[in-house]
């Protein structure tokens, strides 16, 4: 975890912090007289289901033009909205959290359920974030819009709106407190709507080639040792082995393409990061050895992979 | 992990009874009754607070300052709409370019031709006005109407014209009883009567 391969953590770190800045400002610039630039509500635009509530509503098809571009590159590439633009994502990832202390151990490495359960390896996940969207989603049909609850932009917007104004934003300060307690990103994970909704076009876009997307995580069956440390290193805890032996793509639809597991993985070329293809960015000095290989495979039983 | 367990499982309990107990408590306190709730020019539909995102980038978009998050009195349907309070300034839809319809990211707010706005309509409440209650001629509300909307009699009474107001709340902002004032926009739909037809003022 040296390096090259850790600087792809602070490079996150730093994309995340530009853009949580850059969220800051278009809330800042959105005083008056309205700029002739359409950027200043442009977070809110991007988002699919803002942007769908606007059609709804307006029938401007056409004003949804940068969520559409968003679901595309999605389609492609996964949730790269969620680990590397996403103001609240990155804001609550931040978050000096309570249950990281208790990450360090293998035995939290299973993947649960909403109530806590363990969930065994090919078991489907009970995430509240479908039924949630698809309660949004109907409500929306029918003419209610309850984005306002549940839609990260909206609520981050809404946040920085109020401290402008002076007062104190509850809902945000409720859900850096969830962060806190239960994980960086439980928010993202298994309730933010418009996660699900770029889960849900990523999982339709799985099945395509890593040469396809613009950014991909790519997994060398061959190299891995399953010895759980990508799993460890995951912020948002969705690494089981669901990926493609087909495209060789981690196909796992709420990967948000941190990269973190790149860096935390100790064999070589098992895991790379690719920009159109190429390789920026891969795991590993350790070749794979079968001493190593057996000593972890006592983790790798316990992590479920 | 078991602890962790009951954690997450109280974590959502809790909240959940909190959120529960937030919304009741709001469409309790609807049922109380609260202060007219004005909408900013284009947001009069009744169905607007379903169509409404609750953004903020109204609010922040508006020339004159004059909106604000609909607060927890006016219900939890309402909250954090924006709410036109004249008290904090008057609505310039005629010299803004509709800053707040242009913010709006879902279209809520909608942009109806100037002549058509009608955002309330003010009155005149009798019993706290100084030009009725105590015979001075105050002339400020009528003064500041941009609309013709005031007339005053020989004795400087204040009466509105309903058909020419469009709520654009200048009088309720500069009214002289401030900050209770005695002319205030209300939404079209629930103008309280002037009263009285206007004879004469009491005392």
């Amino acid at each position: 975890m040296k390096g090259r391969r850790r600087a792809v953590h602070w490079v996150r770190r730093a994309v995340q912090l530009a853009f949580i800045a850059l969220f800051v400002a278009m809330a800042w610039a959105a005083s008056y007289p309205p700029s002739a630039t359409p950027g200043e509500n442009l977070f809110l635009r991007v988002d699919p289901l803002a942007a769908l509530a606007a059609a709804r509503w307006s029938g401007a098809w056409l004003y949804l033009l940068p969520a559409w571009i968003l679901l595309g590159l999605t389609l492609l590439s996964g949730r790269f909205f969620c680990g590397w633009i996403c103001p609240l994502g990155s804001a609550l990832e931040m978050t000096p959290s309570l249950e990281k202390r208790r990450r360090g151990k293998l035995s939290h490495l299973r993947p649960k359920d909403v109530l806590g359960r363990t969930i065994g390896k090919g078991s489907l996940r009970l995430r509240m974030k479908y039924p949630l969207l698809a309660a949004l989603l109907i409500l929306l049909l029918v003419g209610v819009n309850a984005l306002w609850i549940f839609d990260p932009l909206v609520v981050a917007n809404r946040a920085v709106v109020f401290v402008f104004l002076g007062s104190v934003p509850v809902v945000i300060i409720a859900m850096f407190v969830l962060a806190a307690v239960v994980g960086p990103r439980f928010w993202c994970q298994e309730m933010c709507p418009l996660g699900a909704c770029l889960s849900a076009v990523s999982m339709a876009g799985s099945r395509l080639p890593a040469k396809a997307s613009p950014l991909a995580l790519v997994k060398d069956h061959a190299a891995c040792t399953y010895c759980g440390r990508c799993a460890l290193a995951c912020p948002f805890g969705i690494i089981e082995v669901a990926d493609s032996e087909r495209t060789g793509r981690l196909a796992l639809a709420d990967c948000a393409l941190c990269g973190e597991c790149v860096a935390a993985c100790p064999e070589k070329g098992a895991l790379s990061l690719r920009v159109m293809g190429a390789r920026v960015l891969a795991s590993g000095k350790r070749g794979m050895n079968r001493k190593n290989m057996e000593d972890k495979s006592e983790e790798a039983a316990a992590c479920g992979i | 992990m078991r602890d962790l367990k009951i954690a997450r499982r109280d974590f959502l309990a809790v909240g959940a009874a909190g959120a529960a107990a937030f919304f009741a408590y709001g469409l309790l306190r609807e049922k109380a009754g609260a202060a007219p709730l004005l909408r900013p020019p284009g947001a009069q539909d009744p169905d607007f607070s379903a169509r409404c995102l609750r953004c903020g980038d109204c609010v922040r978009a508006c020339l004159t300052q004059c909106l604000e998050p609909a607060p927890r009195e006016f219900g939890a349907l309402e909250l954090w709409t924006p709410r036109f309070n004249p008290a904090l300034g008057k609505c310039e839809f005629e010299l803004c370019g509709r800053a707040c319809a242009e913010a709006c990211p879902v279209r809520a707010i909608r942009r109806p031709p100037d002549g058509e706005v009608r955002i309330g309509t003010a009155a005149v409440n009798r019993a706290k006005c100084i030009a009725w209650n105590e015979g001075k001629a105050c002339l400020v509300c009528h003064e500041r109407c941009s609309y013709g909307a005031i007339e005053s009699d020989s004795r400087g009474r204040p009466r509105v014209i309903a058909e020419k107001c469009v709520g654009c709340g200048a009088c309720q902002n500069t009214c002289v009883t401030c900050p209770d004032p005695a002319i205030v926009v209300y939404p079209t739909e629930a103008v309280p009567s002037e009263g009285g037809g206007g004879r004469k003022g009491r005392s």
